[in-house]
């Protein structure tokens, strides 16, 4: 199923705040007491939770562990993200 | 311990088949400076790397790479979908078809399988990252 203008805007708003933290994180494992990154990861890490939460309320869950208490088990509805339109 | 993002980390949305492009790809699967010797080599080495910091760090690359991998195989596995019989000789992918048809295989462009021996893990904080800068140097 093709995700709709609305679902795609979220999506894409945990990938690119996804993206940067990946590389924050690595510029802090050698920077660990830099203050401008530990904050900006902070800001980011903020952004990202209440995306997530947002997408996994309204389309489903991207992590596991949040899975939401159901009848049918939706982790595995597709498409997946290997597939074409499930990324 | 890994726990996995139902998204790729970048994008794969690929509408048109290419076999033929598919068969070079591949080689950053499953090739010698591929992605899955990346990720191999960087968690491989986090072991015995002394510098907690730079362990850490390792192993943070490492799972990036992973996602790297993943990002890969999405692309060889979208550009050979759906291949008819005719397209799979017209676009010279009869080769890697008879052996594997649509799935993927961890081997370099030239066929040949992905091999350990393309990564090192020496237990030396110096050398490993000596390698690991002469394989990805525009990580570290």
């Amino acid at each position: 199923m093709k995700k709709s203008a609305e679902q795609e805007k979220l999506f894409m708003k945990i990938q690119r705040v996804s993206f940067a933290m990946d590389d924050l994180r690595l510029y802090l494992d050698t920077h660990p007491c830099c203050e401008k990154g530990l904050s900006y990861y902070e800001k980011l890490k903020d952004m990202r939770e209440k995306a997530l939460a947002e997408y996994t309320k309204l389309y489903g869950p991207i992590v596991a562990y949040n899975v939401a208490e159901c009848d049918v088990w939706p982790w595995n509805e597709g498409p997946l993200p290997w597939q074409l339109g499930g990324c | 311990m890994w726990s996995y993002e139902k998204r790729l980390q970048y994008p794969v949305n690929i509408t048109t088949c290419n076999p033929k492009i598919a068969k070079v790809i591949i080689t950053q699967y499953g090739g010698p400076d591929g992605e899955m010797s990346a990720s191999l080599r960087y968690l491989s080495q986090k072991f015995a790397m002394t510098d907690n910091r730079v362990s850490g760090l390792l192993n943070d690359i490492g799972t990036e790479e992973l996602g790297h991998l993943e990002i890969v195989g999405a692309i060889v596995h979208q550009l050979t979908r759906n291949l008819s019989p005719e397209e799979i000789e017209k676009y010279g992918f009869a080769d890697y078809y008879v052996d594997h048809t649509l799935g993927i295989w961890p081997q370099a462009a030239a066929g040949f399988p992905w091999v350990a021996a393309a990564i090192q893990s020496k237990g030396d904080p110096i050398t490993d990252l000596h390698e690991d800068m002469a394989a990805d140097g525009t990580i570290i």
